[in-house]
């Protein structure tokens, strides 16, 4: 059994259907999209195909000043604002959700400290569910790009980005962060409501709100990014739907979804401490609950560490993939 | 065009006739060949069903977790929650993997889908449920079935107590998702409230039953019934005696019939999308 996924698609049962099974995404893509055969030329900054049926062997790259290129990407990431906007009705059920999960671990919480249990590491009732809202707010937001990206990937529809002047994985990373940001918004506020009515306010510091920003887009980033690498698994692999079930449950785990990952263990708080997911949920969440200036510029340093090292990866395997494309028109 | 889901004859009330249901033979054929399609891709299938194993067992490591923090929540330690997920997990891998399309009738509803299975000679009900085979669902089956052995080695009453409640956790599982998929025929789109409501029964039955008190125990027990597809079975498992095993029974029973009168309801407000598609 599988956790429910963010509203990137309309909702729907996500995690019970394979990705292959699934389609219709309001976004335009998935098995929808037609297959146009690659320009021959034209193309700024496009080879003309190599050796057809086939696909050009290189990808566009964005061409112009800094400034230019993030003016493009920032236009792509207010249409995906947009688009999500335009659809927010879709995203209504997550928030109930949300709520519905916030109910139970109140109950749990409220159950595990009512007999005068002492905090642990100074998380108690009231501390544990707000850690739980970030935590579940930033992962019920994050864009599901299972079923959506390999979906592209296996239908061939990935062709229709490559004669665009932009990056497939730039395009593909500023769509799911705008798409990301309403959704997270309209969470959080959710989740706010919801924690303050069923066990009270937390008093924040004003420079953990400030430290959250960063700490969140930074968090979603990487969560897009590794979501990339999963999904452009599908070049290789027949599914790619498992390796998601199994990120997710690491998230769970290792990224301290429900549980701060100071309860773990000792060997395990080790494994986690050298793993990405933990500056995915647990680290913005620990600055909401337990806010100090050292954390929060560890966390920055290894959240932008850890999305360099997976934007590369990302990079490499959309362009080991992409080889692989053969389209034939259609 | 109102009432073409009553394609042949109609009886007197005006409604569609009845037809048979399809006999054993043809969903056993059904399920045979949802199966092998589902095997054709090898690794799908076995990534599917492995890969659901160890997304299970990483949820268990939560569980864990908590318990070596706080041995007891009410009365539940570890062991309770394997069994409850065991449970759980086989009833909804059971269900999941024979009824595949439960979860996915709402949107078939609007996109007109049912339409073949209107023209087809068996009653539609079965037929449309067991017309699609979830792959990952016997991992889950699977994986509760294991948990279970885990917990029970050698207890060949509690095996008993176990193979009849998960059949009945998993018959009420798809018999509620069918009610609240079909809210389709009467609303129009309605996947987001379909969607909740089927994550609403997962979700809940995963937590211990202490946690709920007062008007929302009355809630999970009838409006969505977590109490028949978790905590009632588990109770049974724990100690087999035949006044809970019957009332689980009884549940079930009457949780299949309304599906199959609410299905029948929406059935006549159906309207056919003049769909034609070839079935794979």
């Amino acid at each position: 059994m599988t956790r429910p996924e963010p509203p990137t698609s309309p909702p729907g049962r996500p995690d019970l259907a394979p990705a292959s099974q699934k389609g219709g995404d309001r976004g335009g893509q998935g098995e929808e999209r037609s297959l146009a055969p690659p320009p021959e030329t034209g193309a700024e900054g496009m080879n003309g195909p190599r050796s057809f049926p086939g696909l050009p062997r290189r990808v566009p790259r964005p061409t112009g000043s800094l400034a230019a290129v993030a003016r493009k990407y920032a236009a792509i990431v207010a249409t995906a604002v947009r688009h999500r906007m335009a659809y927010i009705g879709d995203s209504l059920g997550r928030p109930v959700f949300f709520a519905l999960i916030l109910f139970v671990f109140c109950r749990l919480w409220q159950t595990v400290f009512a007999d005068g249990r002492a905090p642990v590491v100074g998380f108690a009732a009231r501390e544990s569910l707000w850690y739980l809202v970030m935590t579940e707010a930033i992962l019920l937001s994050a864009p599901r790009l299972q079923g959506r990206i390999d979906e592209e990937v296996k239908t061939g529809a990935v062709a229709t980005l490559l004669n665009k002047p932009c990056h497939y994985v730039g395009y593909h990373l500023a769509f799911a962060l705008g798409e990301a940001l309403p959704v997270f918004l309209l969470n959080l506020a959710v989740g706010v409501v919801t924690a303050r009515v069923l066990i009270g306010p937390l008093p924040v510091a004003p420079a953990a709100v400030l430290a959250l920003f960063p700490a969140v887009t930074l968090a979603m980033t990487l969560s897009v990014l590794i979501g990339l690498c999963l999904a452009l698994l599908a070049f290789w692999v027949e599914d790619a739907a498992p390796f998601f079930w199994v990120y997710q449950k690491m998230l769970f785990i290792l990224g301290g979804l429900m549980i701060p990952l100071d309860f773990l263990p000792g060997w395990l708080q080790a494994v986690a401490g050298w793993l990405p997911f933990r500056t995915i949920l647990c680290g913005p969440a620990r600055l909401l609950v337990r806010f100090s200036v050292a954390d929060a510029g560890s966390l920055f340093l290894w959240q932008a560490a850890w999305i360099a090292v997976f934007a590369v990866v990302t990079v490499a395997l959309y362009h080991a993939g992409i080889r692989q494309v053969e389209s034939h028109g259609g | 065009m109102p009432g073409v889901a009553g394609t042949g004859a109609a009886d007197p009330a005006g409604g569609p006739a009845r037809r048979p249901l399809p006999g054993l033979g043809f969903l056993l054929a059904l399920q045979r060949l949802n199966l092998m399609a589902g095997m054709a891709y090898r690794w799908s299938f076995l990534s599917q069903v492995v890969f659901m194993m160890l997304n299970n067992a990483i949820f268990m490591v939560f569980w864990w977790v908590f318990f070596q923090r706080f041995p007891q929540v009410q009365g539940w330690g570890m062991d309770d929650m394997l069994l409850l997920f065991a449970l759980v997990a086989a009833g909804f891998g059971l269900s999941v993997t024979l009824f595949g399309n439960a979860l996915r009738l709402s949107s078939m509803i609007q996109e007109g889908k049912v339409d073949v299975f209107l023209s087809a000679p068996p009653d539609p009900f079965l037929h449309l449920l067991m017309s699609r085979m979830s792959l990952s669902g016997i991992g889950d089956f699977l994986f509760g079935v294991g948990a279970f052995l885990w917990l029970y080695p050698a207890d060949p009453v509690r095996w008993l107590a176990f193979g009849v409640v998960v059949v009945c956790s998993g018959l009420i599982l798809t018999a509620f998702w069918v009610i609240s998929q079909c809210l389709a025929f009467f609303l129009g789109g309605s996947e987001g409230i379909s969607g909740i409501l089927a994550e609403a029964l997962v979700t809940l039955s995963m937590y211990p039953d202490s946690l709920f008190t007062g008007g929302v125990k009355y809630f999970v027990y009838s409006v969505v019934p977590v109490g028949f597809v978790a905590w009632l079975p588990v109770s049974i498992v724990r100690g087999p005696g035949a006044g809970p095993l019957a009332l689980l029974v009884a549940a079930t029973v009457l949780w299949v019939w309304l599906a199959r009168l609410v299905f029948a309801a929406g059935l006549r407000r159906y309207e056919s999308g003049n769909l034609i598609q070839a079935r794979g």
